[in-house]
């Protein structure tokens, strides 16, 4: 037990030293990566196969990879598309398990049982297996989908990542509605829920309007973790040759190219070090943000 | 009459570990209430006085049934209300308050919001008339700075400013009828006497009935005008309040007055000596109270009562309702005048 803990959350926050500084740094590098877009976004793609698997230079501070583009505005462009992947893959997630955590643990009964009975099936199937499922069968129909003029509403390149998105949010969201539907389930009990409901007010509005507010630091936590696990999951699908495809970026694309091009002759090691590198530190570093939120928060609980 | 509530009983699912079938928890309620009235339900804990409460609002737990009988709300039965009926009458026509001001009001959202909650369903306001109202309300309840205390928080207020809080969010659309399960008992005694003047000065301003739970008897002979005595789920003996706590009837009555201490013969007229203000007691009474899975058989209290104690009818047979003029009792040894003063 810590004494003078600060009553309020940030003042907690702001000791997790770890967390603050992690903090800093991702947002250092989310600007960086976004107000970069607009350079990055053509030179990512401009090949110069004279200038292919050159190490750091004045030119390419990154050097350049086997097709000679450069790998700074790679490296940054990834990044990009690795991080809104990551907020979009959590986003959906938590969307999807706090629906539906909410209404089997404000329901009860029967309908939760066999809500949560579908969540334990969801968990036992194998993860990657469910991932190249709903990747194929989305990716499918989203690259059918045409504007009435006909044109098509998202670039190959984008539906797929549209599609890795929604499927990692699609599979990562069992563990939020978990968490939901058990705190929903004590909350309901709570006298102030029973005060709401002698004053007339409807359901739907007990649940968003008043439960679902004493649930906002869980799922905060569990959004910022939720990040980092979607980047990885994105990356791991790369490396199967699964993820995001080329000529999109992301970092675990670039570092699963990186790899490919091993050889025991020659070592292009800035091809695995530049995106490993940035891809682990952000990694970490969401993971310290996320720890640092779930101890503020408990701390306030008495935990 | 604004309320009815005629035999109502209401049974909780079966316990398990003894095997005990659904027990009635309460068990033939009848009690009325007039527009602008006041009546007390007083009872020990346990007795059923909250589930009776909860029935009338048709809030009751899931473990909990309403069995039969009529709670005849301004002319409809709310028993047969559909949920979407009752929503439009709770919070609207009825509203209730409950024991724990701590806990009745959502520690995450400010008490403005949640006192203009009812405004922007039921009246349809928008957000800054709701607001207003919520801050004019505030003021209504004595919170002091209301302007500033809209946008506090629950824990940034005392206990008795909360269950002010409460009272606004209850009253904010002005209801026929509340009904306070217990509304001071958490507080403290200076406090509890301001809430009770409280609710006193918005029933006379704004015609509010008032069903008062409570086990404080001083504060029943200030504040009703009815009482309604409840042992085990039934209601055992009611009146008016000079009456039935002057001369009480049942000797359950009688006991529950000989716990208090210092309680003399002036609260036939009603006015209770009450001395310093104190912490109202929890009247003890010797024996254990009848648990509503384990009723005794005949009349509940008779194993505690000094009366009925060795009667062999009293144990054997449930002693019916008996009415006579304002006041009824349930009892087969009612107490006459004498035998009060020699029991007291
Ligand atoms: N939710 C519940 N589930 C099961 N039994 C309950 C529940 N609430 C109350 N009871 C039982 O019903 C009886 C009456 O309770 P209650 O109405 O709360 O009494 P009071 O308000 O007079 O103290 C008690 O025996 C209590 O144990
Ligand atoms: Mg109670």
């Amino acid at each position: 037990m810590r004494n003078h803990s600060p009553r309020t959350f940030w003042g907690r926050f702001r000791r997790e030293r770890l967390a603050v500084l992690s903090l800093a740094f991702l947002v250092a590098v989310l600007l960086i990566c976004a107000t970069t877009l607009p350079f990055t976004w053509s030179r990512m793609r401009a090949q110069n196969l004279a200038d292919a698997r050159q190490p750091p230079t004045w030119s390419h501070p990154l050097g350049t990879d086997e097709l000679g583009r450069d790998m700074l505005a790679r490296t940054l462009y990834g990044g990009a598309i690795s991080l809104s992947l990551g907020l979009l893959a959590a986003a959906v997630a938590v969307a999807i398990g706090t629906t539906y955590g909410a209404i089997a643990g404000y329901v009860g009964g029967r309908v939760d049982a066999l809500m949560m009975r579908l969540v334990d099936v969801i968990y036992a199937l194998p993860t990657l297996l469910l991932l190249m499922l709903l990747t194929v069968s989305l990716g499918a129909r989203l690259e059918q989908l045409r504007w009435p003029s006909g044109a098509p509403v998202l670039g190959a390149e984008w539906v797929r990542f549209a599609v890795m998105a929604v499927a990692i949010g699609g599979v990562s969201w069992l563990t939020v509605a978990r968490v939901v539907r058990g705190q929903v389930l004590s909350l309901r009990e709570q006298p102030f829920v029973e005060a709401a409901r002698a004053l007339g007010l409807p359901t739907w509005r007990i649940l968003w309007r008043h439960i679902l507010p004493n649930l906002a630091g869980p799922i905060i936590v569990f959004a910022t973790l939720a990040v980092p696990q979607a980047i990885l999951q994105e990356s791991f699908l790369s490396f199967l040759g699964v993820g995001v495809q080329p000529p999109q970026a992301t970092w675990g694309l670039l570092a699963s190219d990186g790899v490919r091009l091993l050889n025991p002759v020659r070592f292009y090691w800035w091809l695995v070090v530049v995106p490993g590198l940035a891809l682990s530190l952000t990694l970490l570093a969401l993971n310290f943000v996320g720890d640092g939120l779930r101890d503020a928060l408990s701390e306030r609980k008495g935990i | 009459m604004l309320l009815t509530i005629e035999n109502l009983r209401t049974v909780i699912a079966a316990t398990g570990v003894d095997g005990d079938g659904p027990a009635a928890v309460v068990d033939g309620v009848s009690l009325s209430l007039a527009a602008g009235g006041t009546a007390a339900l007083v009872g020990e804990s346990g007795s059923g006085k909250t589930l009776t409460a909860l029935s009338i609002m048709r809030l009751l737990p899931e473990s909990a049934r309403l069995a039969s009988g009529r709670v005849i709300f301004e002319g409809r039965d709310l028993v047969t209300a559909t949920e979407a009926e009752l929503r439009r009458i709770r919070g609207v026509r009825a509203a209730m308050i409950f024991q724990e001001p701590m806990t009745s009001l959502n520690p995450v959202l400010t008490v403005g919001f949640q006192i203009a909650e009812p405004l922007r369903v039921h009246r349809g306001m928008s957000r800054p008339a709701a607001r207003r109202e919520a801050i004019e309300l505030l003021r209504r309840v004595g919170i002091p700075a209301p302007q500033r205390r809209v946008d506090a928080h629950p824990h940034e207020l005392s206990g008795g400013m909360r269950q002010r809080a409460m009272i606004a969010m209850a009253l904010a659309c002005r209801p026929a009828l509340l009904v306070a399960d217990e509304p001071t008992t958490a507080l403290d005694a200076t406090v509890q006497a301001q809430i009770m003047a409280l609710l006193g000065e918005l029933r006379r301003q704004t015609g509010l009935a008032l069903l008062l739970i409570t086990h404080d008897l001083r504060l029943v002979a200030r504040v009703a005008d009815d009482v309604h005595i409840m042992y085990a789920g039934r209601i055992v003996e009611s009146g008016p309040v000079a009456e039935v706590l002057g001369a009480p009837r049942h000797p359950y009555t009688a006991a529950l007055l000989r716990t208090l201490p210092g309680w003399g013969g002036d609260a036939a007229r009603g006015n209770a000596p009450l001395g310093e203000p104190r912490r109202a007691r929890l009247p003890v009474i010797p024996g254990e109270p009848a648990h509503a899975h384990r009723r005794p058989g005949g009349c509940a209290f008779h194993p505690r009562c000094e009366v009925g104690k060795d009667d062999a009818r009293c144990r054997a047979e449930v002693p019916p309702v008996e009415r006579r003029g304002a006041r009824s009792c349930a009892c087969f040894k009612e107490l006459s005048s004498e035998r009060v003063g020699a029991l007291v």
